[in-house]
């Protein structure tokens, strides 16, 4: 509710300044409010965007703006992996949560989007960022991806077109929704692989949210919101991960503090992953295995965090393994 | 004559030539890596254009990065560095063991518990995360202090094992808080726990920098007495020092020391551990040698921090990922060759 009405009032900010004259005589300049309410200068057609974030550089290339720069993925080398299509081009200005700072001062950019999935509770990082170009901060770590891509598509002055896309997936949801079926009577489990363990994506994390908002149910042990991160499962509580069906992703064995552990994020590095967990004593026994209906997915999509397009994949691959198509 | 005495009023040191080679050439090879650490970079084309930003010339940006980005940050490197290889010296002597370096002792890891307290718990900011990391390093130093004490004194090995001990169950807090917290204070604790020298600002130098200096001072005045332990408590009593007393107020200065380092950067691995037994090599000191182990880590953690911002560049690694794989090929290189002379 309190962000909601954050957003309310920089909607209301946002409309405040742009009626103000000064706002229009700027050269070619306005103004916006972030998430922490910082009024931020920005250009009115940014021309060189950096992101530095996952949910930010997806938002940005969702509202068909290229960064001249952005970061890698969370554990993975590269650009996230869903993305690479997309944004494999980009050239890479650091890690997300390290940044390098003298790359993005390179790149000249004019704009620069971060939130709190890469840079959370650093002022000094933030100062430094905005001394190198205006820099928009647009959510908050575990927020609301709409919230955090409506900053992004203000950011951009491309506010119109952020309403639109998140109508469209809303009526997209409401398609696929409508082909499920019986489907939507059964359990659904999304788990990530990393070396010889699993862990949950419960009900806050963007894949979560996708099932959610397409009406499917999971199991008792995944009916809940987590933490805002995969949650570890023990071997003995194997059981937990089990449903009528499970999507299966890996990062890789890396993680924050080591993206070079190695290992790739894509489904064929799911496959590699389940070959490997099959050995795990009682993996075999689970439910969603018998039946054959674990789908392996990549881990960048369903067991990291984006914005819309990564919402619309997940939407895509739910369609894909339930309904055939 | 291979010793010479320095006089400064009242106070008089002797001085080992050797040492003060080494010393001299790790200093040189500091300065001449800090010199590229700030003439060279990704932003500014020539040394000659990084020159002029220093001075206060040219691209306005290129003089944020030389001024405010790199020359703090190799500065906070040296500090760091000083302060590890000072620590490790101290608690290598005082334990008269050559693994009772801190990060083995438990007392980084209890300065990291300090700091993931304040980050899951609080929030912190940075500077307050930094204070929950002094906090964290001295209130372990305490208990392992308390806990290893016995007939009013502290042995060695004591020291090392229930540092050791003390150690693992905070390293188990550390996961657990981990576990147990929100995404972003997850992923703060991660970064900070790496350790990183990335977005050094002057505020956090300068005091930094006072507080260590006056630490590496008083680390120094305390290298001869700690020497003079090695003999044994009551051959050193008969040359006039109070042998619990040195220990007590080096174990303090140790821990003020590694705290403020780990504060300043986060845990970073090794270089306690590693300086001082490099310094000793090198000097072939018999006593622990506290300036050259501060000259070591300082050129030690400057060089690594050079590798991790270049190495896989653009994308730059945490300072503690380099001198952690260094450290851990030192150290297998230590045992294995440890081995080696026993089986002769």
């Amino acid at each position: 509710m309190a962000r909601v009405l954050a957003v309310l009032l920089a909607v209301l900010a946002v409309a405040a300044c742009t009626a103000d004259p000064d706002a229009t005589s700027a050269g070619g300049t306005r103004f916006v409010v972030d998430i922490e309410g910082t009024r931020v200068t920005v250009p009115e057609r940014p021309e060189r965007v950096v992101t530095l974030s996952e949910p930010t550089l997806d938002g940005a290339l969702t509202l068909g703006v290229t960064p001249v720069g952005t970061t890698t993925g969370r554990g993975q080398s590269g650009v996230p992996n869903y993305l690479a299509g997309r944004a494999g081009g980009i050239p890479l200005l650091g890690s997300v949560a390290q940044p390098n700072f003298e790359a993005i001062g390179k790149a000249r950019p004019d704009l620069i989007l971060v939130d709190g999935t890469s840079i959370n509770n650093n002022p000094p990082v933030i100062a430094l960022l905005r001394k190198i170009a205006p820099t928009v901060y647009a959510g908050y770590a575990g927020g609301d991806w709409r919230v955090t891509f409506g900053y992004v598509a203000e950011a951009l002055n491309r506010a119109e077109r952020g309403r639109e896309v998140l109508s469209g997936y809303d009526a997209r949801v409401s398609t696929v929704h409508g082909r499920l079926g019986p489907r939507l009577a059964e359990t659904y489990s999304v788990v990530r692989w990393q070396g010889s363990s699993a862990s949950l994506i419960l009900k806050e994390l963007p894949a979560g949210l996708a099932l959610t908002d397409l009406g499917l149910r999971r199991p008792p042990g995944q009916d809940r919101i987590g933490r805002g991160h995969s949650e570890p499962v023990s071997l003995e509580n194997l059981a937990d991960i089990d449903a009528d069906w499970m999507f299966f992703g890996t990062l890789g064995g890396s993680s924050v503090g080591n993206p070079d552990a190695g290992g790739g994020a894509g489904v064929d590095a799911a496959r590699e992953a389940l070959a490997e967990a099959r050995a795990v004593p009682g993996f075999t026994a689970l439910k969603a295995y018998r039946g054959g209906r674990i789908v392996p997915v990549d881990g960048s999509l369903w067991t990291s965090t984006g914005g819309p397009l990564l919402m619309n994949l997940i939407v895509d691959d739910v369609e894909r393994a339930l309904t055939g198509s | 004559m291979s010793e010479f005495v320095v006089r400064l009023g009242p106070l008089s040191v002797r001085v080992r030539r050797r040492a003060v080679a080494v010393v001299a050439v790790l200093l040189a090879v500091g300065a001449a890596v800090g010199a590229a650490a700030i003439l060279y970079g990704e932003y500014t084309s020539t040394p000659a254009q990084a020159l002029d930003a220093l001075r206060g010339r040219g691209d306005v940006l290129a003089q944020v990065f030389v001024r405010e980005v790199r020359l703090p940050r190799a500065l906070a490197a040296v500090v760091v560095g000083a302060a590890l290889g000072a620590s490790g010296a101290i608690f290598q002597a005082v334990s008269g063991n050559p693994l009772g370096s801190p990060d083995i002792i438990g007392f980084t890891v209890g300065a990291a518990t300090g700091a993931v307290t304040t980050i899951v718990l609080f929030g912190g900011t940075p500077a307050q995360v930094a204070a929950g990391a002094l906090a964290g390093g001295s209130a372990t130093a305490a208990l392992v202090y308390l806990l290893a004490r016995r007939d009013g004194g502290v042995a060695g090995p004591r020291l090392v094992l229930v540092g050791v001990g003390v150690g693992a169950v905070l390293s188990a807090v550390n996961s657990l808080l981990l576990v147990r917290s929100s995404l972003a204070a997850a992923q703060t604790a991660a970064v900070w726990l790496a350790g990183s020298l990335n977005a050094m600002s002057w505020a956090t130098v300068t005091v930094a920098g006072g507080a260590g200096v006056l630490l590496c001072v008083l680390a120094t005045l305390l290298s001869r007495p700690l020497g003079l332990l090695v003999m044994g408590d009551e051959l050193a009593g008969g040359l006039g020092i109070r042998p619990q007393g040195v220990r007590a107020a080096s174990i303090g200065v140790g821990v003020a020391l590694v705290s403020l380092a780990t504060a300043i950067a986060g845990p970073i691995a090794f270089v306690a551990l590693a300086a001082p037994q490099l310094a000793g090599r090198l000097t072939r000191s018999p006593g622990p040698a506290v300036a050259p182990s501060m000259a070591m880590g300082a050129a030690l953690v400057l060089c690594c921090d050079q590798v991790a911002q270049r190495l896989f560049a653009p994308v730059q690694l945490p300072v503690g990922v380099v001198t952690g794989s260094l450290g851990g090929a030192y150290m297998i290189w230590l045992l294995t060759r440890e081995v080696r002379q026993r089986r002769r």
